[in-house]
């Protein structure tokens, strides 16, 4: 399992490398002059000599790679730069709105989990009945749906008709039912669907047939046995679904005004906030990098399969 | 399987229908700007959020413009960016897969390197990165969605390529004379397409996701023009006033999506090997088959 992780980890670096010079080669490419915005910010004339002279005081006239350098350097001490709206350093913008995202995409996970892994169960265990029949339906029309169009309706029934949800989030915990459930929607449909498959397979192997044989109780056997393993399918949905989170929150979040880091970069992205977007871009890549590591190494943990196998060879 | 066609055959009636369903749409969103009754994107401010009428069958916008008319026109940007995107990155990511497998040795590790990096963004956190960085509009948005999305096909292909690299036909083709680009293109995309296929064929659905998101986040199609995403974006804000904002464009992008991922699915489950009809209640159920949808 060290040697695992050890590997995993040497897998990373080149994978980090390349996030950063993505990362500062949009930024290097971009169009804006951050000479030209200095020198308009100090309130000094934008002339040819001034331009020049500001670009080697900020270092912008070296070449790409030493800039890159010096942006990598400052990027392990924690500064991402100071954002060009506001004037405050990156981190501590992103600090105040990372929690949000944080907290909104925890309560989706939650939320898609308590709603999929019984009605995924449910729909397989009555296979080709009505409610499994009425339950495919529904996750299919739940699938189909864009994160925008749920939202949008959500406000409309909720929150214009009955009145029972503010419109706008204001951070506290009853405004965040409606966005959680717009981030969710699309996903339990599509951990309905997948763990009802699973449960399927599984109930289908030949451990099953040889419990039943034997006396074992239905509903041991579905509990104990068939969710217990069907459960490694659920992790791997979860890694991948964390990538499909944190970008869906930039959209739930504009709907819905919620203070996180979707907002935050899409009223970056509307002032030309470069080092916001940045810093944006950044963080999502690490999280996302390192619960696909955790969810990697918690598979590997669960499957005495592959553990076994490795630890042998 | 297929040498008598048979009447009923659920599986290729299905395929037949959404095929037909999808073409349908293609020619509503060809025809749709010659047939609109209103120009869709003509003001008139002594008719602002209508309801339905015979003159507006879903009623006029908060600017005057009749919606039926830029729901109608707006098919055509949202679905044909859609499809032009999806024949990008199908095109691009096959096109990677295929050479770096082929060829193998270091570009092949090299192609596989630049994927792991891109598929280490969030999908859409790169994507509004990138739109944000290059401002909005629908070209930017199509390159936008086209670099992000090509490194499924390019891994998929990749694969495909792998299994069937050391079968014996291969060495056959080699042997009788083939030049490499001949076998890449006789030998062995005809043989790795079809997977390839369905995920394109599936993905449709997820590219007009993607366009009309973009365009709802004002990163795409520019206000005046009617797009889908657009018009849901511009609505959001005055649907207290007349729902219609939302309802109309909301149900003709939902509708056109789901056509598309049914026909996905239909066009997956045809071109499955399934088994003959002789073996055909022995066969495993069909939902145990692997979910690929959404």
């Amino acid at each position: 399992m060290l040697k695992y992780i050890y590997r995993r980890a040497l897998q990373l670096i080149p994978i980090l490398i390349g996030i950063t010079i993505i990362n500062f080669g949009i930024m290097y490419l971009s169009p804006s002059d951050p000479a030209e915005r200095e020198l308009v910010l100090r309130g000094m004339m934008v002339s040819q000599e001034t331009l020049a002279a500001m670009r080697a005081d900020m270092g912008l006239d070296q070449p790409f790679w030493i800039q890159y350098g010096r942006w990598v350097k400052n990027l392990f001490k924690g500064d991402l730069g100071t954002s060009f709206a506001s004037g405050r350093p990156v981190m501590v913008e992103i600090g105040e709105c990372l929690p949000y995202t944080l907290s909104l995409a925890a309560t989706a996970i939650i939320m898609t989990m308590v709603v999929s892994i019984p009605l995924g169960l449910l729909s397989a265990v009555r296979q080709n009945g009505i409610l499994d029949y009425l339950i495919r339906v529904l996750t299919f029309v739940g699938g189909t749906m864009p994160g925008f169009l749920v939202g949008l309706l959500l406000i409309y029934v909720f929150g214009l008709r009955l009145k029972w949800q503010p419109v706008i989030s204001d951070g506290s915990w009853s405004s965040m039912v409606l966005p959680t459930i717009t981030l969710a929607l699309a996903m339990t449909c599509k951990y309905i669907r997948q763990i009802r498959a699973a449960i399927l397979e599984e109930l289908d192997k030949e451990y099953v047939w040889g419990a039943r044989a034997r006396g074992v109780k239905e509903k041991y056997i579905l509990y104990r046995n068939v969710l217990k393993n069907s459960m490694l399918t659920i992790i791997t949905l979860l890694g991948i679904s964390i990538g499909y989170l944190l970008g869906g929150t930039a959209i739930v979040e504009i709907i819905f005004t919620w203070p996180g880091m979707g907002k935050l970069v899409m009223e970056a992205i509307n002032m030309r906030d470069y080092p916001i977007v940045q810093g944006y871009v950044i963080w999502m890549a690490v999280i996302f990098v390192s619960v696909n590591l955790i969810t990697d190494l918690s598979y590997r943990l669960l499957n005495p399969r592959i553990r076994l196998s490795e630890e042998v060879a | 399987m297929g040498i008598v066609p048979k009447v009923a055959d659920p599986v290729k009636f299905r395929f037949l229908f959404f095929s037909a369903l999808s073409l349908f749409i293609f020619a509503g969103a060809i025809a749709g700007p010659y047939l609109v009754p209103h120009d869709p994107i003509k003001t008139n401010f002594g008719l602002v959020n209508l309801p339905p009428s015979w003159e507006y069958p879903f009623g006029t916008d908060r600017l005057g413009r009749c919606l039926f008319s830029r729901v109608v026109c707006g098919a055509q940007v949202t679905i044909f960016s859609s499809l032009l995107l999806v024949g990008i990155i199908f095109a691009f990511g096959t096109a990677v897969g295929v050479v770096s497998s082929y060829v193998g040795g270091r570009l092949d590790t090299l192609c596989m390197r630049v994927t792991d990096i891109v598929l280490a963004f969030p999908d859409m956190v790169l994507a509004i990165a990138v739109a944000g960085f290059l401002g909005g509009g629908l070209t930017n948005a199509i390159i936008t969605l086209s670099c992000v999305s090509w490194t499924k096909y390019a891994r998929l292909a990749r694969s495909q390529v792998l299994g069937l690299r050391d079968q014996t036909f291969m060495e056959a083709a080699k042997l009788a004379g083939n030049t490499t680009p001949q076998i890449i293109f006789r030998h062995i995309l005809p043989n790795a397409m079809g997977p390839l296929v369905v995920t394109a064929a599936l993905d449709i659905g997820v590219m007009m996701i993607g366009v009309a998101g973009l365009s709802f986040l004002g990163l795409g199609v520019r206000p005046p023009t009617p797009e889908w995403g657009a018009m849901l974006n511009d609505g959001r804000n005055y649907f207290q006033q007349y729902p219609g904002t939302i309802f109309f464009p909301g149900a003709a992008i939902f509708l056109s999506i789901m056509v598309f991922n049914l026909f996905g699915d239909a066009l997956r489950d045809f071109m499955a090997p399934r088994p003959a009809a002789a073996v055909g209640d022995k066969a495993k159920p069909k939902a145990n088959r692997i979910e690929a949808n959404v």
